[in-house]
Parts: structure tokens; C-alpha cells; sequence
């Protein structure tokens, strides 16, 4: 389609040249307006696999003179349908579209067509940056796992203190009447 | 002397036995109580939805626009207060204090590992916090992700060990770079399965400020050494601190 459109426009320039300087200066000023990327605005940017992305394009031109009644945003390169249409804002000549970017898409740089229905064609930048897929680490179990090591020592403490006295005790039953016999 | 004799032997068997109980029960009983989470009321079940996690527009616009004036203002005689505050540039945050939880500590700039997780501060520093700071910042809009330890072998207890007690309304305050202080406010807090971590809920954009507070939290796994858990509490901006 867009094979198509830019035939056409080289085709027509090719007219421009061969039919006259006018109709040359209107395409030559139109071209420009192709290439800039500025006339969009995407909110956030960047953006996230999975989360919406509103893209704003302002289709007035210099040359393509007529106001804009609608206008389609190409979402093929982000793995969206072809043709998204966009809603006029409440600004003149300024048409606003909010996708969901597919959780699947990878980080990098997208450019997006958008095509104005008065022929201007806004190249959009959208920067898609991941967000971190792995779940923090934060802790290592002390306070889930760790045992009362001090209740355990004073409990070995005390049992050790009754087994040493009980031996002294036996002990000493057993020996005490020799020294009398 | 027979009977002081039994009472001897008497005493050393019971001081034994004591002690063998008290030894097993040190070997039984945990130091301390697990740490807390949140209950299921408070969790946001859209925070598992991609674009989610951001107090509805609505709520905003009920909540302060109509709700913030003082009692008795008439609806249509709006005060300079009604509106909501202005979003702040970005800044580094600094230091973070959670009088709910008598939390205050320094917040440290940290990005992901090669693993793909987001690097938090050394086990070592169990009271300092870490900003992801490839995204935004606390007060900007987007939601700004501060982590923090449950809990280390250093000290038991550590910075975030009682995040999971937060609740609905309790404040946040981040102290940034410029020296301004951005007011959060707890709309929701969940425990999570790291399986099922919300990471868009959690880190994606939100368009007024939000701030997430995250730590591990749930049942621990001593084979892997990772709790199976995060606890997260989600905030919004409500304007700057003095």
C-alpha cells in the first residue's frame, strides 16, 4: 500500500518535472513534511511492551494546504493492525490514537507511520524500553528462618549444669565413706 | 540428709530437663515472626493489567477536586487547594521516610542486572533502599520503584520488614536531590508471586505520579534461598513536603 502510495509520488514527480516548475515547487515543499518526525507526539516515551501509548500527529502543513478529516496510524511495524484510526482532538488538524504495544514486542526503535487525509505522512518515533521481567531479591530468609540460637544455648547450658552437678552428686555418695573406714 | 540428698537429685533432674526443653524449643521457634503482608482487601487486582496500577481518573477528580476543599465550600466556589498539584521534574531521590512504619533511609540509584532483575542494594546495607532509576522519578509522571531488604543475616529485621503493615491513606515522604520532598499517599498493597510478579502494573506508565515500595514478602524457600513472594505497595503523588 504504502509501495503503492510512494510510486505514485515519484511517479508524480517525475510528472512535476516534465510539466512545470509550479507543480514541481508543491511536491519539492511536500516531501519535507514526509520526512519530519516532529508533527508527533507519543505519551509515554519511552514506553513498555504492554502498556497503551497514545500517539498525537498534527497533520497541518504548510503545502498540503486543505485541513485534515481524518487520519490513520499504520501499526503494522509494532505488530498492531494495519489501520488504526484516530480520533480528532479538540485541537484543529490534530488526530489522537492510544494502542496497547503487544506484551511480545522488543525493545528498540519503532517508526511508525501516520497518514493524514490531506496527504501529509508524519513518521512517528516511538522508543520502546523493557521493563525489568525478573521479581526482585530482597532478603535472604533471616527473619522466616533463623532459629533461636540463644534459647538453645542457655538450655544446653542448664542441661549441662544438672548433668555435671548430677555426677558430683553420685560421685560423691559413692566416695564419702571411705575416709570413715 | 536423705531427704536433702533426694531434693538434690530432684532439682538437677528438673533443671535437665528444663534445659533439654529450652534447647529444643530454641531449635523450634523462629528469632523473629515472619514479616507481615498485606491482606487480600488491600491488593489491586488491575495491577496485574497491563497500563494499570494508576488511581483512576475519576477518583482523582472526585477526590480532590469536589472532596478537598474545606467541609461546607460550596461545589461550584472551588478553592486554590481543589486542584490537583502540579507533577514535579525530575529529580534523584535521596531519602525516603515512612512515619507509619518508622521507616527512614537513604535511597541509592541502582539499574537491572545482566539477569534481568533490578539490582538492590548490598545484604550488607540492609537499611538503604534502591531507585530503579531507568525509570522515572518519585514525583514525575510514571511510577518511580523503590526496593528495599525484608530482612538479612546482619540484622534480622531490615528497611522494609514491616512495608506489608502499610495501609490505605498512610503517607510517604522522598526527599530528592533539589531538595524538594514528594508526598505519596497508599492506594493499595498486595503480596505477589514472584511467578507472577505484576511487573506492568508495577513499572508501567502511569500518567500522574505514582511510587511503588517493593521487598519480598511470603512463604521462604531455604533451597533456593528466595522468598517465593514480593509484597508491593502502590502510592500516589500528592504534592510536595515543606
Amino acid at each position: 500500500m504504502r509501495a503503492v502510495r510512494r510510486a505514485a509520488a515519484q511517479a508524480g514527480l517525475a510528472l512535476a518535472i516534465l510539466t512545470g516548475p509550479a507543480l514541481a515547487c508543491v511536491l519539492t515543499l511536500v516531501s519535507p513534511a514526509q520526512a519530519s518526525s516532529s508533527p508527533v507526539d507519543i505519551t509515554p516515551d519511552p514506553s513498555a511492551p504492554g502498556t497503551s501509548t497514545t500517539f498525537a500527529v498534527n497533520c497541518s502543513s504548510l503545502t498540503a494546504g486543505g485541513k485534515a478529516t481524518s487520519a490513520t496510524l499504520i501499526g503494522t511495524t509494532l505488530g498492531l493492525s494495519e489501520h488504526i484510526p484516530m480520533q480528532a482532538s479538540t485541537h484543529a488538524n490534530e488526530f489522537v490514537a492510544t494502542v496497547t504495544l503487544p506484551a511480545t514486542i522488543s525493545a528498540g526503535s519503532y517508526q511508525p507511520d501516520i497518514d493524514c487525509s490531506n496527504g501529509v505522512t508524519a513518521s512517528a518515533a516511538l522508543t520502546v524500553k523493557a521493563v525489568p521481567g525478573v521479581a526482585p531479591a530482597t532478603g535472604d530468609g533471616t527473619t522466616a528462618t533463623a532459629t533461636d540460637d540463644r534459647l538453645t544455648a542457655v538450655g544446653l547450658g542448664l542441661a549441662s549444669l544438672g548433668a555435671v552437678s548430677g555426677v558430683l552428686l553420685l560421685t560423691r555418695r559413692r566416695f564419702r565413706p571411705r575416709p570413715r573406714a | 540428709m536423705g531427704v536433702l540428698r533426694k531434693l538434690c537429685v530432684a532439682l538437677i533432674a528438673a533443671s535437665m530437663a528444663a534445659g533439654i526443653a529450652l534447647a529444643f524449643a530454641g531449635r523450634h521457634t523462629l528469632r523473629w515472626s515472619p514479616p507481615p503482608f498485606p491482606p487480600r482487601s488491600e491488593a489491586l487486582p488491575a495491577a496485574a493489567l497491563p497500563g494499570a496500577g494508576l488511581p483512576a481518573a475519576g477518583r482523582r477528580g472526585t477526590g480532590r477536586t469536589a472532596g478537598a476543599g474545606p467541609a461546607g465550600q460550596a461545589a461550584n466556589h472551588p478553592g486554590r487547594g481543589s486542584y490537583p498539584p502540579r507533577p514535579m521534574a525530575r529529580s534523584v531521590p535521596l531519602a525516603l521516610a515512612i512515619p507509619a512504619i518508622r521507616v527512614r533511609a537513604k535511597i541509592i540509584a541502582l539499574g537491572l542486572r545482566p539477569d534481568g532483575s533490578p539490582a538492590v542494594p548490598s545484604l550488607t546495607t540492609p537499611f538503604v533502599t534502591s531507585w530503579y532509576d531507568p525509570g522515572p522519578a518519585p514525583g514525575a509522571p510514571g511510577a518511580a520503584v523503590i526496593f528495599g531488604h525484608v530482612d538479612s543475616a546482619a540484622v534480622g529485621p531490615a528497611v522494609f520488614y514491616d512495608l506489608g503493615r502499610l495501609r490505605t491513606g498512610d503517607l510517604i515522604d522522598v526527599t530528592l536531590a533539589d531538595r524538594r520532598t514528594a508526598v505519596f499517599r497508599v492506594y493499595g498493597a498486595g503480596l505477589y508471586l514472584k511467578t507472577d510478579f505484576p511487573s506492568l502494573g508495577v513499572y508501567g506508565y502511569t500518567r500522574w505520579p505514582t511510587l511503588r515500595l517493593i521487598t519480598c514478602g511470603g512463604e521462604f524457600d531455604p533451597r533456593t534461598g528466595h522468598y517465593l513472594g514480593n509484597v508491593v505497595v502502590f502510592a500516589e503523588y500528592v504534592g510536595q513536603g515543606r
